[in-house]
């Protein structure tokens, strides 16, 4: 069974509205999101006091103070996203993203797992990590290697389940993929 | 090799002759293989150590800290790299970096980049402003978004938008922005190094198409700046049509503006034809920037600098 459960949510799921505009968490909101990450993943609550959060459906994006002067002149414009997609179905079971949870790296002090090398190759290229302490660890996992975090994973009995975006995952060696980001 | 011969023609009246053979073998070169060090993500120093210690060799490129030549003798693929998959790294051709040198971006900045995808210059701006102030990152075409996004996510940037608008909207917005950077859609006469495909897919009908739509851009890019802001207008193609005619475009029609030097240390530049095919352009355009892939070792571009008074 899985270790997460509805009482870790940030948000209760009675407070959900169907929001389809980007909409900046007011006051409360924030405070309860920051608490959140610092009650599950020891970010310290000061740090996250920087950003400005907002929310469209039930996830929440992390962007810069500055959105907030633009916010209604963009109203015009066809926006796709805004800032960083920084957890998924707050509302519901919290997941944090692997690109956010990488952004934090070593602001987080709590709730992670620190993988061999054998198992970051293994986690870096799309597979399943067995463990024998799955009970030890809340919601979602953050997977460390040395001073790196690589990604996230969920507990799933003594398993931790592979979490990253199918285009990031690692191909076979380091010599079988093109390169690929520029234009 | 194929080159277009109407292409040939008309570099042949851009260059002397001797420099055409040049060319030619420039065009039929490999490629150097180039990086970029993303400090929102990592230490150049840090980065270097690993990807030396993995076999690569790395020579830093002169006008800029960020950037680096790669190779290695083994067919290692730098995108198959922990420094790629953490975004520390990214993948970027040394001419690509220039128009975001060029546009010196500040932290706190308001920038928009009117044509961001599939995102170099989007995260390298994102990088240079440490975080801060905004990007807003336009791509009207929706198939190129999702790169644009994975790219931006990976190199962990927070402060952008991305919205999917055709460049021209941005004409409503007078006067908004601190910088613009118009990497503007072009005939990709640079990219014939590396992309054969574009020599077969070239015509002079799409650097005619290009031209119209780019003169309409570079004025929604001058027209949403703000006075005293910065406009980088750049293309990866040699055609006069769509850089230096642009420019030209923008400085016969607007009286706000004037052009801004350009320089990279250690990289061979030309400077702007102020004449091609019997039309002569305004003579501030020797100001702009030619980047020939036989002088410069890198791939074919162009800039211009233009600042809003």
């Amino acid at each position: 069974m899985a270790s997460q459960s509805k009482d870790r949510r940030v948000f209760h799921s009675q407070d959900y509205q169907e929001i389809k505009e980007y909409e900046e968490l007011n006051g409360k909101q924030k405070k309860i999101f920051i608490k959140y990450l610092s009650e599950v993943y020891g970010i310290d609550q000061t740090f996250m006091c920087e950003f400005v959060f907002l929310k469209r459906g039930k996830d929440i994006w992390i962007t810069t103070k500055a959105t907030k002067n633009i916010l209604g002149f963009s109203r015009s414009l066809k926006i796709n996203s805004i800032g960083m997609r920084a957890i998924r179905n707050a509302f519901d079971v919290p997941k944090i993203t692997t690109n956010f949870a990488i952004l934090l790296n070593n602001k987080i002090t709590k709730n992670y797992y620190n993988i061999t090398e054998k198992e970051l190759e293994n986690y870096t290229h799309g597979y399943d990590i067995d463990i024998t302490d799955g009970q030890k660890y809340k919601n979602y996992l953050i997977l460390k290697y040395n001073n790196d975090v690589f990604g996230v994973g969920v507990i799933i009995e003594n398993k931790i389940k592979n979490q990253i975006p199918k285009g990031r995952v690692l191909k076979n060696s380091l010599t079988e993929i093109e390169d690929v980001d520029d234009d | 090799m194929f080159l277009p011969p109407t292409f040939l023609s008309k570099m042949e009246k851009l260059l002397p002759k001797d420099e055409i053979e040049d060319l030619k073998t420039a065009i039929d070169t490999h490629l150097r293989k180039s990086i970029r060090v993303n400090t929102l993500r990592g230490e150049i120093k840090e980065v270097k150590e690993s990807l030396i210690n993995q076999g690569f060799t790395l020579e830093n490129m002169p006008w800029y800290k960020y950037g680096f030549f790669i190779s290695n003798d083994k067919k290692l693929r730098i995108g198959n790299t922990f420094e790629h998959y953490l975004g520390k790294i990214y993948v970027q051709e040394a001419s690509s970096m220039l128009p975001v040198i060029a546009l010196d971006p500040k932290e706190d900045d308001f920038i928009l980049d009117l044509a961001a995808a599939p995102g170099s210059k989007t995260t390298q701006l994102a990088m240079h402003m440490n975080n801060t102030g905004l990007i807003v990152a336009n791509e009207p075409q929706i198939q190129r978004i999702s790169a644009l996004q994975e790219n931006i996510d990976r190199s962990g940037c927070i402060n952008y938008i991305i919205t999917r608008n055709d460049g021209r909207k941005f004409s409503q917005f007078k006067d908004m922005f601190d910088k613009v950077l118009l990497d503007a859609p072009c005939s990709g006469e640079g990219t014939f190094q590396k992309d054969i495909k574009a020599r077969y897919i070239w015509s002079q009908n799409k650097v005619i198409q290009d031209s119209r739509l780019q003169k309409q851009l570079i004025e929604s890019a001058i027209i949403a700046c703000k006075p005293g802001g910065t406009i980088i207008y750049s293309t990866c193609t040699l055609s006069p049509e769509e850089d230096e005619e642009i420019i030209d475009y923008a400085l016969n029609k607007y009286n706000n503006i004037k052009l801004g030097k350009i320089t990279f240390d250690g990289l061979q530049t030309s400077s702007g034809n102020i004449e091609y095919n019997g039309k002569e352009y305004n003579k501030e355009i020797k100001k702009v920037i030619k980047v020939w892939p036989h002088k410069a070792k890198i791939e074919g571009f162009f800039i211009a600098k233009i600042i809003k008074k």
